[in-house]
Parts: structure tokens; sequence; C-alpha cells
């Protein structure tokens, strides 16, 4: 089924809509809108995900500093390597 | 044949396999190390779904599954996907049709990879193909 869009208007700085502006030039999004959903989409699963990740230190107990800074160096490592 | 390849050169995705999420559920605080650090970085963590379909029992056994689902993405396994995934298979004469979904959906989305074998991955791409791993 086809849902419809909600147009809305709303105000952000100019160096905002030129992030928005440039990925849309760099085919990273679609449009200037899509930019700015795809950027509160990402906000929310990082903040669903952080909160995953808190239950899970709620039951387990907190990640270790070490596992902590060997996910940051994997992380880096994997992602340096695209 | 691969799909069409849109942004996937630009997107920062990691593809979970279904030991990492298995890890994740007991008590694995490397998987958990790393689900925090996508969060923070806002790397988006993707599913393929026969992955998903073999961890997946429901209720709280899948409690972190779900959470980690519900804020990242299942790659399905459409007729597209799973001629792709069969013909892979036949190729590197293997029969895992999770890891070989991992694989392609890695490729397709210049994603990383979180896995619990490396060596399986890496046993289902072809020559010339370059997969980026994190071993958990």
């Amino acid at each position: 089924m086809l849902r419809m869009k909600e147009r809305v208007t709303i105000s952000v700085e100019p160096e905002v809509i030129q992030i928005a502006r440039d990925d849309v030039e760099a085919g990273r999004a679609a449009n200037v809108s899509a930019a700015i959903e795809d950027a509160v989409i990402a906000r929310k699963r990082s903040r669903g995900l952080r909160e995953a990740v808190e239950l899970w230190e709620a039951e387990f107990g907190p990640i270790s500093e070490e596992a902590r800074q060997w996910a940051g160096s994997e992380l880096k490592r994997a992602f340096g390597e695209k | 044949m691969g799909r069409e390849r849109t942004e996937a050169s630009v997107r920062r995705e990691i593809v979970l396999d279904a030991g990492g999420l298995i890890a994740l559920e007991r008590a694995n605080e490397a998987v958990a190390a790393l689900i925090e650090g996508a969060a923070r970085l806002q790397i988006k963590i993707v599913i393929p779904a026969t992955a998903l379909a073999q961890v997946w029992r429901g209720g709280p056994r899948s409690a972190y599954s779900a959470r980690v689902i519900a804020n990242g993405e299942a790659d399905p396994l459409d007729e597209a996907r799973a001629k792709e995934v069969g013909e892979r298979l036949g190729d590197r004469a293997k029969t895992d049709i999770a890891d070989a979904h991992v694989v392609c959906c890695a490729l397709e989305r210049n994603a990383v990879v979180v896995a619990s074998d490396r060596d399986d991955i890496e046993a289902l791409t072809r020559p010339g193909e370059n997969l980026t791993l994190v071993s958990v």
C-alpha cells in the first residue's frame, strides 16, 4: 500500500541544509527530504541500539573498557579498509 | 547477478551473522561492545533474514536480537537474493544458506561482516571478492 508522506515546514541552519544538499549531490540521498529523513531514522536507530546495550549491561554486567577499546579499534580498522 | 548498487560505497553498515546474534544472547561482551560502537557511530546493523531464522526463537531468548533487528534492517531472502545465494553455494560447493546470504548481502552493500566463524564466511567468497570481517 502506498503511504503518503506528510509535508512539513522546518527551519534549519543554512550549513545543515547544505549538508543535505551535498548528500544529494554525492548520491547518498535521493533528495533533501530523503537526506533529512535518513538522518532522523539513523538517530532513532542509534538511540534504540544504545537502549538495547543498556539493557544488556543491566542483565550481564557492564561492558569492560578493554572490550570497548577493542570494538572501537575493530570498527575503525574495518571501515578504514572501505 | 547482483542487484543495483546505489549508495553502497558510502553507507556504513555491519552485517551480523547468526553466530554474532547467538553470542549477543549468550552474554558475549565483544558483540555488545560492537553494537554500542555502531550506535555511537550511527552504523546501520543489517541481519540477513536467514541468519535471523537460525537464531530467532521468540520470547525472552530472543530479547536482544529483537532489539537489534528493531533498530536495524533485515535483508530479505526474496527471489533475486535466493538465486544469488544458491549460485554462490553451488560455486563454492557449500551448503549453509545463512552464511551465503551474509556474504551476498555484505558484498552488495559494501558492508563489514561481524561473524563468529571467519573461515566459514571466507570460504564462501569467490576469487577477487574482498570482504572485510570482524571476528567475534
